[in-house]
């Protein structure tokens, strides 16, 4: 049995964009201090939205605006919610996954008929890689590097970017300030509910984008609930990221790595390794290191406590 | 009118508010996709509770009241399990192994052995999430969650592999015998005693623990806030293991009572995958305002809505989904609900002050 | 000229209380003005008006003759006026630097700008300030500076000090004087709110004493001859009641408390070794102004606050024994809001209110219980059934005392049992507990009510500063000398 290293790290690459997309909007919306599980929602809307864009209009530029147009809108709801009027975090971003998860498969059942013929509408292309021509003939960093999505490296991009802003410059400082003590923000000058708003839609925008990779990147389709909860997923690896931008890059790598391991294993249809356990792999390992870590999880202080503004 | 008179009407406009304006919600999805709005409504409503088919109702209902009286006292102590699905998962893939092998015990101890073991394991399904809440904090939503696509990995696994039924062309497990069947109750329908045993035995149970023991009250403070349970000498750490293991518990039952009562063999599609138990039960939980008598209530309302929407789906058209979007309404519009009890109460109270936060 | 003006400023809090009188007060260049006064006397209410933080019901403030009115602090400190309140704004997690940057508002320095003018801002005032760690590895002194220097950067005339040494110790007391003189030969105008006699006759040019709402005194510094002279000002006439009733303690010590250290959530040491005991049948009043560590004290004792180091023996009584404890944080932490006022009546008494192996709630035993409650203090609730939360504060808190009370176990700790309560019912608590004691329990009163102290205890404990004082029994009881040690004078131990 020979595995294919490089392959394998590439691959891990590309899986991980969706991920690291929308886990890296997911920290800075929790740097904030609030708790958005409606992440998974977003990528799933997004997911949809983008397939009947490409569809619909046979322009993959513009179903990805559409992806993370209605990414936009769904977390603009939560956002209403939970910061203006402060509902309850969990179970307001539960809620609006389950109607995500209905009005997605509603909508598609609307459109394509109500029985899915055998062979599920599907778009006759999907995302192609920025072709970069000679640079991917590079000796070994050549195949890994290039030859991705450009959402691959905008993802990547973005990661180093959060990293920026949250360390490096005053807004990063009061996204922090109010994660950790909205109160004593507030009281600094500091508009609390504007800066969350402000990063929440950004977060609607980016997971309705990681959720059209998944659509019409990987997979020509849409399939119910195709996220599988890789927005929880997104959240747990912030947490074990400590909330760090730059390792959660690292992190979100290793779960793919997992992942991609568990697909070639699939794929080499290795009769003693089960394919479900193997699908099992990435949500164990992402426990195992939940428990190994224990203790030294702390995120910021006043995450996914409601907040209202005393006056 | 007394002030808990004032509060329980109130609460109950607005949860027949959040029904409502899901409702009208839905129809506009109706209309917009063409379809007639009021045939599809009558054919919900008729799917779930016309008098023929209640007792589909209450078949599909006892599932879903196990999970949410579970639901109602971790909820109570504000420790929000949302695993209830995988809990449930593994309940019943514990339940159909076993029946296979104690065939030879007889039948009243085996299946209340049964049922009972189907509990316990969906509460250590529940012990890891758990203990990392209580003793290190780490959220349990997010690790409830993880744990139930473990969960149904896992058993999908099983029931392809080292659990498969041998003759069949499905991924499921042998059969179970008949003396292994929970016993119908009613000859002619599929009420099976799974029904008599969440409707008339666990719900008063529960409720007798969450409103009437110490335990439930220590809940109770617990969720109404953690300096509070220091201060009436409750020890958090225990409390948020307890509920989390009573609500596994719960959880495992519902897998193990579908397994006995209704399937007769473990499947993965146990939980109907466009509204899973484990994630309805928390609408039916909210809607019940976390009390078990009330919940019994709800989960019948909301599990003739799942029946419904399958007759919705089959006369018009409409697609099964629905259901999954009223749930998530509902819960929506019950969040605020709760937003809005506090202020409207206060109106109403013209003579008492506010208490100043 | 002075730089700011207060004249005949009124403030009555929705309810009818009272807080300022008609108060005239001003701050000049170059000065340090001390406001002095008790718990209540309105010194706190005064200086968040002067400083934005709340609105007058009537009268009228100037700045530099001009005729101004503050929306928000953030007005205030347009026209340079700060204030440094008791509990610091500052992200504990986040470094000195950090803190410094959140609070710039509306100027815009770069990182580098900042370093540099923090710098010469510290160098002048003889600070230390090390800023690149994290505000919870600080000292209390050293989180006042970041504060005093947030301030200066927003280029204020005026600073406002609240307790500024309620949190010191020692030798950081003696640097903040230090700061307080530079900033004043700067020409600041510095106010400094106090209960401390010492400190304000130590640092200040004018001293204005205020008493129940109204100024009671303007002095100039040279003016004063001697601290008792203060202490009466403040205090005003207290004769010592008559005790109401017999009462004989026993000699027995039912509690003994032996070096008790306790800090607060902050790491902050508050309670600085502190013994005593109480015996049975006695009302031991611990008399001091707020904020000098009798929180963490009644935490402590409760069995809330773990303590550092030192002991708290209940004679008799196994290790888990739990006192009765009317906490002065009601809302928080004295009852469960969303819970009716019945199941409130016994949070503390669950399990002895429970029957059998499963622990069943004895509902009419809890009823009965709550009514006896209810009844009591004559808590005005719509009925047994209705959750706490749409009662009044007033009402919260005699339900919390007559909890309290009724329970009765061997030893009650009474955290500001009266405070915020009608004159009718603060009668009526001061009475149960008296009957209380003659039953034989122990009780600590903690107060910030000299005169309610002075009628009920057997013994008064001043604690000043995280320390006991001086004891005084009943014979010697003198409001006077009492006062001197709550307020630090006379040399007395601060």
């Amino acid at each position: 049995m020979s595995i294919d290293i490089s392959g394998l790290i590439f691959s891990a690459i590309s899986l991980m964009t969706p991920v690291l997309l929308a886990g890296i909007a997911e920290l800075l919306v929790e740097r904030s201090g609030v708790l958005n599980l409606g992440v998974e929602g977003a990528m799933l809307i997004g997911a949809f939205a983008a397939f009947m864009g490409a569809y619909y209009y046979g322009d993959l530029g513009l179903a990805s605006f559409i992806a993370a147009l209605s990414g936009m809108v769904f977390c603009a709801l939560f956002a209403i919610l939970t910061v203006s009027l402060a509902l309850n975090q969990m179970v307001t971003g539960l809620a609006m996954n389950l109607l995500a998860i209905g009005i997605t498969s509603y909508l598609y059942r609307a459109s394509f008929g109500w029985y899915v013929s055998p062979i599920p509408p599907h778009i006759k292309e999907t995302l192609k890689p920025i072709d970069l021509g000679a640079l991917s003939e590079m000796p070994v960093v050549g195949k890994l590097i290039f030859g991705h999505l450009p959402h691959t490296y905008f993802a990547i991009i973005l990661a180093i970017f959060g990293w920026w802003l949250i360390s490096k410059t005053g807004i990063g400082l009061k996204i922090r300030a109010m994660g950790e003590d909205p109160q004593v923000a507030d009281s600094l000058g500091i508009n609390v509910n504007l800066t969350r708003y402000t990063l929440l839609l950004a977060e609607g925008a980016i997971a309705g984008l990681a959720g059209s990779l998944l659509s019409i990147g990987y997979y020509n389709m849409f399939l119910d609930n195709m996220t599988q909860g890789r927005g929880y997923i997104a959240i747990a690896l912030v947490i074990l990221a400590r909330w760090n931008p730059m390792l959660l890059i690292a992190a979100s790598f290793f779960f793919s790595m997992v992942d991609a391991l568990q697909l070639r294993i699939q794929a080499l249809g290795l009769t003693y390794i089960p394919p479900q356990l193997a699908l099992m792999l990435p949500y164990l390992f992402t426990i195992i290191v939940l428990l190994a870590l224990g203790r030294k999880v702390r995120g910021p202080a006043a995450l996914a406590r409601s907040y209202k503004r005393q006056r | 009118m007394s002030i808990e008179r004032q509060v329980n009407l109130v609460r109950a406009l607005l949860a027949l508010s959040s029904i409502g304006l899901a409702f009208i919600f839905c129809t506009m999805l109706i209309t917009l996709s063409g379809k007639n709005p009021g045939e599809a409504l009558f054919w919900l409503f008729y799917g779930g509770f016309s008098p023929a088919l209640i007792p589909e109702t209450f078949v599909r209902a006892t599932p879903l009241l196990l999970v949410s009286l579970g639901l109602s006292v971790a909820f109570s102590a504000k420790i929000w399990n949302i695993g209830a699905e995988g809990q449930l998962y593994i309940g019943g893939i514990v339940a159909a192994t076993l029946a296979l092998y104690i065939s030879g015990v007889p039948s009243p101890i085996a299946l209340l052995v049964l049922i009972v073991v189907s509990g316990i394991a969906g509460a250590l399904w529940a012990l890891i999430p758990a203990i990392l809440r209580a003793i290190y904090g780490i959220n349990e939503v997010i690790t409830t969650l993880i744990f139930n696509y473990i969960a149904i990995y896992f058993v999908s696994y099983l029931l392809n592999g080292p659990l498969r039924d041998p003759v069949s062309l499905f991924p499921e497990t042998t059969t179970i015998p008949d003396n292994m069947w929970l016993p119908t109750v009613v000859p002619g329908t599929r009420l099976h005693f799974g029904v008599v045993l969440a409707f008339l035995i666990m719900t008063p149970i529960m409720w007798f623990l969450l409103k009437r023991t110490a335990l439930g009250l220590k809940l109770e403070i617990l969720g109404s806030g953690e300096k509070t349970a220091k201060y009436a000498g409750i020890e958090s750490v225990r409390m948020i293991i307890i509920a989390m293991l009573v609500s596994g518990f719960m959880a495992g039952m519902a897998g193990g009572v579908e397994v006995l009562g209704i399937q007769h063999k473990m499947r993965l599609e146990i939980s109907p995958p466009t509204s899973p138990y484990g994630y309805t039960g928390i609408a039916v939980a909210l809607l019940g305002y976390l009390n078990p008598l009330l919940i019994a209530a709800t989960s019948f309302f909301l599990g003739g809505i799942m029946n419904g929407s399958t007759t919705m789906h089959r006369m018009v058209g409409v697609p099964v989904g629905m259901a999954g979007i009223i749930q998530a309404l509902i819960i929506l519009f019950i969040l605020l609900g709760y937003f809005l009890e506090e202020k409207l109460i206060h109106r109403i109270i013209g003579g008492l002050r506010k208490v100043e936060h | 000229m002075p730089i700011i003006e207060l004249r005949k400023i009124t403030k009555v809090y929705p309810g009818g209380i009272i807080a300022n009188r008609n108060v005239d007060f001003d701050v000049k260049e170059g000065e340090i003005h001390a406001l002095l006064g008790e718990n209540g006397a309105g010194k706190t209410t005064l200086m968040k008006i002067m400083s934005g933080g709340l609105k007058p019901t009537s009268g009228e403030i100037y700045v530099n003759g001009e005729r101004v009115s503050f929306g928000s602090p953030a007005d205030a400190l347009k026209y340079g006026i700060g204030m440094v309140h008791q509990h610091f704004a500052l992200i504990p997690s986040m470094t000195v630097l950090e803190n410094l940057r959140l609070g710039l508002l509306d100027r815009k320095l770069s990182k580098d700008q900042l370093i540099v003018e923090v710098g010469e801002l510290s160098k002048r005032l003889g600070f230390d300030l090390r800023l690149d760690v994290p505000v919870d590895a600080l000292s209390a002194g050293e989180r006042q500076r970041i504060e005093i220097i947030r301030l200066l950067l927003r280029k204020v005339r005026v600073l406002i000090f609240d307790e500024p040494t309620s949190l010191l110790c020692g030798p950081e007391i003696d640097r903040f004087f230090q700061a307080l003189k530079q900033l004043k030969s700067e020409g600041h105008g510095i106010v400094f709110i106090t209960h401390k006699i010492r400190e304000a006759l130590e640092v200040s040019d004018r001293i204005t004493v205020m008493r129940e709402g109204r100024v009671i005194a303007k002095l100039k510094r040279s003016e004063v001859m001697d601290e008792e002279q203060l202490v009466e000002l403040m205090i005003g006439e207290r004769i010592v009641p008559l005790p109401d009733r017999p009462r004989t303690p026993s000699d027995k010590p039912i509690l003994i408390v032996k070096d008790l250290v306790v800090s607060d959530d902050l790491g902050v040491e508050k309670v600085k070794g502190v013994s005593f005991d109480l015996r049975a049948g006695e009302v031991l009043g611990i008399a001091g102004v707020e904020g000098n560590g009798q929180r963490e004290l009644a935490e402590a004792i409760a069995g809330l606050r773990s303590p550092k180091s030192g002991e708290v023996v209940f004679i008799g009584e196994n290790s888990g024994f739990r006192p009765s404890y009317v906490p002065a944080d009601r809302v928080e932490l004295g009852v469960a809001m969303s819970l009716s006022v019945m199941v409130n009546s016994i949070i503390r008494s669950i399990d002895e209110n429970s029957k059998g192996r499963i622990k069943v709630l004895d509902f009419a035993k809890i009823g009965e219980f709550a009514q006896k409650v209810v009844s009591f203090l004559g808590v005005k609730a719509p009925s047994l059934g209705a959750p706490v939360k749409y009662l009044s504060g007033g009402n919260i808190q005699k339900l919390i005392v007559g909890r309290e009370i009724l329970k009765s176990t061997k030893v009650l700790i009474a955290e500001q049992p009266t405070a915020g309560l009608d004159a009718r019912s603060a009668e009526m608590v001061r009475n149960a507990l008296s009957e209380l004691a003659s039953k034989g329990v122990g009780i600590i009163l903690i107060s910030s009510d000299l005169d309610e102290i002075l009628k009920l205890s057997d013994r008064i404990a001043v604690i000043s500063g995280g320390r006991i004082v001086k004891i005084f029994e009943r014979a010697e009881f003198d409001p006077k000398l009492i006062g001197m040690h709550m307020l630090a004078a006379g040399g007395y131990m601060a």
